[in-house]
């Protein structure tokens, strides 16, 4: 394990400013980042005890899940020790001298891009808007062209971080706009340092057979026990004739037990039962 | 492996980078250039995950290194490295001139050699003092004296002294020698190596008459590995099936080993012809192909040399040679 003068290395994806850096922030004040350029680099590096903890963003409360995560979701074996909700606001950045109306081309992370869909698309049909790994990477790139009519969908922050001008605050369509972020660990952690608080959500992921009635008969295991569903979502298995995985959150129950029961009940009917953890978020 | 970072890479993210590579027990040399900053990654690399390191934000490129010399190689070192003897530098083109006796004979004789050669350029003294000699008969140099008189004479000049070490137990002599030569028989004089390794003298490296490049160059890995950055190669001639000349010199060596490593190279025009009439033309040859230096046996009087005459040119055709490489050195300088 890697210790930076002491302080949790933490796995972000992106660049200086990026929102999971904002994320990562909040839940480690004394974290040192490590930037990768993708989300499974992230998850690589938790496992290979390269940073202690990963910060993933998971789903949007505007433009929804992030795909590439539920497809690493899917497939790596990853556990969720900590989550957050961060309120996201979009500026729009360019370089110094350039105006709003000299702007051709805007780039950013397409899940930004899609939270800001009214504001670009009343800039007109002259502007091209271009997806790029990260809304950091895209004030990066900015501060970094040659071109004076770029500009980037980022985090306020990131307008210090490059040097570059705000040229509108506030440009995601709807002023309450979340992001969730979990944080994720190596088996061995229960938790982050720093937060005590008692888990209060539960994820897994499961298959189900394809026959008439089981997925409410799975469901119906949740309400006979009166637990509360926060999430259910499918995602196409890749490869099969659509045949889904279900991401199921649910709200923590006050005692293990009952947990543990519905875990078992679940295994005897779903051919994949896989608990990513069971967690606090923090609101 | 080697791990190319991109400018100026955030210092608490490569430091965390460079524990967990510790931790896995690989061995990182950094080295930081004009242009960028090229981590060489040593030790059982195959399980290291290279799309991991890829993907770091400070990591511009990862590549895999097959040759097995790394710390020779210049994928690890993209620059020249210079040697610095005293005042004198031997790397990056810089074409440095070192000459004397094959052997130290007497006072008279190598503080003259050595007047006469610095007047004419030369900034290095060589001379032998311990004589790596094909027959058990044949004069052995002047040992322990040999090495008083080269330090007389650099006493006299001021020019740095080169002299041969034949065996690691000859260390502690050496203490005031600036340049370490190691003949072309101990190239593969691993012991011998591993303690020059040990030390931060700078070693001039002979090509055996009968080693790869690659031979060669895992021999200055055996230095480099021990931590001792200043090694000098030398080509001094190669076996072939031409008998006319001494050894077959191959000056292709030159850009060569330059592609292939770091390391300065300098060649010796003498022991590779063993004619001093063929000497200032190979010389020449070998300044045109861009070595950085050349080590050329000078003599008062070749005919009545212990060692080596028939390849020893005098003072006189020493500072003829040395107005002919200034002419061709300007004449292939880039800048």
């Amino acid at each position: 394990m890697s210790f930076t003068e002491g302080k949790i290395p933490v796995a972000v994806q992106g660049t200086r400013g990026a929102y999971s850096q904002l994320a990562a922030e909040k839940m480690f004040p004394d974290g040192s980042f490590l930037y990768f350029k993708n989300f499974g680099a992230v998850i690589s590096a938790v496992d290979q005890k390269l940073c202690r903890f990963g910060v993933l963003p998971l789903e949007n409360n505007t433009y929804g899940s992030v795909r590439a995560v539920y497809r690493l979701l899917q497939t790596r074996e990853v556990s969720i020790a900590y989550a957050m909700r961060l309120k996201i606001d979009h500026v729009l950045l360019a370089k110094e001298g350039t105006a709003l109306q000299d702007i051709r081309r805007v780039i950013s992370h397409e899940q930004a891009l899609g939270q800001c869909e009214t504001f670009l698309h009343s800039l007109g049909d002259k502007v091209s808007i271009d997806a790029c790994l990260n809304t950091a990477v895209a004030a990066r790139m900015t501060a970094e062209s040659d071109d004076p009519a770029l500009a980037a969908v980022s985090s306020p922050e990131c307008a210090e971080i490059y040097g570059l001008k705000v040229l509108k605050r506030h440009i995601a369509d709807n002023n309450s706009n979340f992001t969730r972020f979990i944080c994720i660990s190596g088996k061995e952690e229960s938790g982050i340092p720093g937060k005590s608080e008692k888990p209060n959500r539960l994820s897994l992921i499961l298959t189900i057979p394809h026959r008439p009635g089981m997925l409410s008969g799975i469901l119906d295991l949740f309400a006979e026990k009166n637990i509360n569903l926060l999430k259910i979502e499918s995602v196409p298995i890749p490869g099969k004739d659509f045949e889904f995985m279900f991401f199921i959150d649910i709200e923590e129950t006050e005692n293990p037990e009952t947990t543990r029961k519905i875990l078992t009940e679940l295994e005897e009917i779903c051919p994949v039962v896989r608990c990513l953890g069971s967690y606090y978020e923090e609101y | 492996m080697i791990v190319i970072l991109k400018q100026n890479p955030d210092k608490a993210q490569l430091d965390s980078l460079l524990e967990w590579l510790k931790a896995q027990n690989i061995e990182v040399h950094p080295t930081v250039g004009s242009h960028q900053t090229i981590l060489g990654l040593i030790g059982d690399t195959s399980r290291v995950d290279v799309d991991l390191i890829s993907a770091l934000d400070i990591v511009d490129n990862v590549k895999r290194v097959q040759e097995p010399y790394k710390n020779a190689n210049r994928k690890f070192h993209p620059d020249d490295t210079v040697v610095r003897v005293g005042d004198v530098e031997i790397g990056g083109g810089s074409l440095t001139l070192i000459a004397g006796p094959c052997s130290v004979e007497s006072e008279e004789q190598i503080i003259g050699i050595a007047k006469a050669v610095k007047a004419s350029g030369a900034q290095v003294l060589r001379g032998g003092a311990f004589k790596p000699r094909t027959s058990p008969y044949s004069f052995q140099g002047m040992q322990i004296d040999g090495i008083r008189l080269l330090l007389k004479a650099k006493e006299a000049t001021g020019l740095p002294i080169c002299t041969e070490i034949m065996d690691a137990s000859q260390l502690p002599l050496f203490d005031d020698v600036d340049i370490l030569q190691v003949g072309a028989r101990n190239m593969q004089n691993f012991s011998l190596l591993k303690s020059l390794g040990k030390t931060r003298k700078p070693v001039l490296l002979k090509r055996g008459m009968a080693c790869s490049y690659q031979d060669l160059l895992m021999s200055a890995e055996y230095i480099l590995a021990g931590g001792n950055p200043n090694v000098i190669l030398c080509e001094r001639g190669i076996r072939t099936f031409e008998t006319y000349t001494r050894k077959t010199l191959y000056l292709a060596c030159i850009p060569s080993l330059k592609a292939l490593s770091h390391l300065p190279v300098i060649i010796d025009p003498s022991h590779a012809t063993g004619k001093s009439q063929l000497v200032p033309s190979m010389a020449c040859a070998a300044a045109a192909a861009g070595a950085d230096g050349l080590i050329i046996e000078v003599h008062n009087d070749p005919p009545h040399a212990k060692c080596d005459g028939p390849q020893s040119i005098t003072p006189e055709a020493f500072d003829k040679l040395n107005r002919k490489l200034t002419a061709i050195r300007n004449a292939i300088r880039e800048d």
